[in-house]
């Protein structure tokens, strides 16, 4: 409520701001007789250089080519402007209802909420707005696979801020199948972490908490279909939700293991794969993690994951599972035999009685 | 020997130490049921509120083990029961399956299917009952075997490959479902639910059988005590 209605106020000026147009004020062309210059910088106080080009190309090719400058920098009255301007506040244009036409269905409270909006209102300088992901200059449609929020551009631009994350992720076959393949199966950030409303994992409403990574997962893992496309035999996810760590992490335990504990959350690789946390060398060493299996050793190794004791694949445990299931079953048929049988000839034996 | 007893006349079918360890039982095998059926059923919304009512996943499998305990305590005493007391002796004895549960099974099945106008005259433990028993035995004892390795795990799986531990979950599991259905469907029927006895019979409270019932059910243990008259009317 509370940013619909600092929308609708920061909406109403810039609705104010654009029927005023033709209002005296600096035109592109008088913007771009400094900031059209590739060489136009600000050397900061701590030595650092700041660009301060503007490739007015890639305005033109943005969503916001029918803009101007001022659109956005709404601050800025005259020129020379002053050095120290207002961050653009995309909510001038983007809220319900603004009648400019851009569009509305922008997730603010998504972002207010997350981690990144959290730290933003914190002052945090380094907190993500939205220029920083969706570009501030070269805004493009998602779906445009030269937006910064393209599905195979969005690692890079997560990246920007958290590259040790990038660099693992790279590795991974979810980056190495989206990034190398170009396969969009593959997840990038957004697909696991949510796009605005991205939490901490030790919050429980986060994509990526304890309790919520398997339906997480399952968005692509949770079908047969898709899991032997890319030759995992079984539907992991269903597996994991029938074991005793599915059970408990259903139940909402956050000690026991959910998906990442054991394939990692960023470095997920096949079990072939030697680096892989589940590979049979290493998974003394996953399972043996403090908090969960001290000690374990290669009989931990010794067997498969993921079984499904209802299918043949699941060896042994197939075998004994069906044998139980049958005696189970003819037990029952029989105690039920002897039921019917024992009531049919007392009830009889007490009809003659009555005769 | 030879006086038939009157019909309501009691005799002593279980001691008070064999009811106390009937009552064990009882309790710790409904607590495992309970806590870990729960666990069996945990993807349908009976399982699931069973694990709720519990106390959550982690209480309820503290419950399971407080029960387990119980049976493992009882299992013990039971044992030292049935090979060192006299009277235990004796029952365990009775309880050893014969030639004659056989033919008595037959016969019962010639009975049934009305080829033969009575039923066989049974012992102090019909065929069925010794089934039962010794079902519920041996079942108890692969609880506790399986039982123990899933609860400590951790030392298990230093010598056991992880495909055991599976299997071990396996047999923990349908064993239990298994072990359930017998004691609580079909042993519930035989003592409590069949016409003759409904809808309870008391002798597992009070431990003591009315002649006319032993007549009726154990013949062959009336005739050993009071001869062939069947009991009087009042």
């Amino acid at each position: 409520m509370r940013i619909w209605a600092q929308g609708l106020g920061v909406g109403l000026l810039a609705a104010g701001m654009v029927w005023a147009q033709e209002a005296p004020g600096p035109e592109v062309r008088q913007c771009s007789i400094c900031h059209g210059k590739r060489e136009f910088k600000k050397v900061q106080p701590d030595g650092s250089v700041r660009p301060l080009f503007v490739d007015e190309r890639e305005l033109k090719a943005s969503v916001h080519a029918r803009w101007h400058c001022l659109d956005c920098h709404a601050d800025i009255k005259t020129i020379p402007h002053p050095e120290r301007l207002e961050k653009v506040n995309c909510q001038r244009c983007h809220f319900p209802g603004n009648p400019v036409g851009a569009p509305e269905e922008v997730n603010y409270e998504g972002y207010v909420e997350s981690v990144h909006g959290r730290l933003q209102r914190a002052g945090n300088p380094k907190a993500p707005r939205c220029q920083d992901c969706h570009g501030a200059h070269g805004v493009r449609k998602a779906s445009d696979p030269n937006s910064l929020v393209y599905k195979r551009q969005i690692p890079a631009t997560c990246g920007k801020c958290h590259p040790q994350v990038l660099e693992v992720y790279q590795r991974s076959v979810h980056g190495t199948t989206l990034l190398v393949r170009g396969n969009n199966d593959a997840p990038s950030c957004s697909d696991c972490h949510g796009e605005h409303q991205i939490l901490p994992r030790k919050e429980q409403a986060s994509e990526v908490s304890a309790t919520q990574i398997p339906e997480t997962c399952g968005h692509c893992h949770g079908s047969l279909e898709f899991n032997q496309k890319y030759d995992i035999p079984v539907n992991p996810v269903k597996t994991f939700k029938h074991s005793f760590h599915g059970i408990a992490n259903e139940l909402g335990s956050m000690r026991v293991a959910n998906c990442a504990s054991c394939h990692t959350a960023h470095a997920v690789l096949p079990p072939s794969d030697p680096e892989s946390s589940v590979h049979p060398a290493n998974i003394p060493k996953t399972c043996g993690k403090e908090g969960c299996h001290p000690g374990a050793n290669v009989n931990y190794a010794r067997g498969r994951f993921h079984i499904d004791p209802s299918r043949r694949d699941a060896g042994v445990v197939y075998w004994v599972a069906l044998f139980f299931k049958y005696l189970t079953v003819s037990t029952l048929a029989a105690l039920i035999l002897h039921i019917l049988l024992d009531l049919r000839s007392k009830l009889q034996k007490r009809a003659q009685g009555h005769e | 020997m030879a006086n038939a007893p009157r019909k309501d006349q009691l005799v002593v079918r279980f001691t008070r130490v064999e009811l106390i360890q009937h009552w064990v039982l009882l309790v710790s095998l409904l607590g495992l049921a309970l806590t870990g059926l729960a666990l069996f059923a945990h993807a349908t919304p009976l399982g699931r509120w069973l694990i709720e009512l519990e106390g959550g996943m982690e209480a309820r499998g503290l419950w399971h083990r407080v029960f387990a305990v119980l049976l493992i305590g009882l299992t013990v005493w039971h044992l030292l029961y049935v090979l060192f007391s006299p009277r235990g002796n004796e029952q365990l004895r009775a309880m050893v399956p014969t030639r004659q549960d056989l033919r008595d099974l037959a016969s019962l099945i010639r009975y049934y299917r009305g080829v033969q106008g009575e039923p066989p005259e049974f012992g102090r433990f019909s065929p069925l009952q010794k089934l039962q028993y010794w079902g519920a035995g041996v079942g108890s004892l692969i609880m506790i075997f399986t039982g123990f390795i899933l609860w400590f795990h951790t030392e298990a799986m230093m010598v056991l490959p992880k495909w055991l531990f599976d299997v071990t979950a396996v047999v923990h599991g349908y064993e239990g479902l298994l072990l359930f259905i017998v004691l609580f469907v079909w042993h519930v029927y035989m003592v409590h639910l069949s016409p003759g006895h409904f809808p309870w019979s008391r002798v597992f409270l009070t431990g003591k059988i009315t002649a006319e019932e032993l007549w009726r059910h154990h013949r062959a243990e009336y005739r050993a005590l009071f001869g062939d008259e069947p009991p009087l009317e009042e």
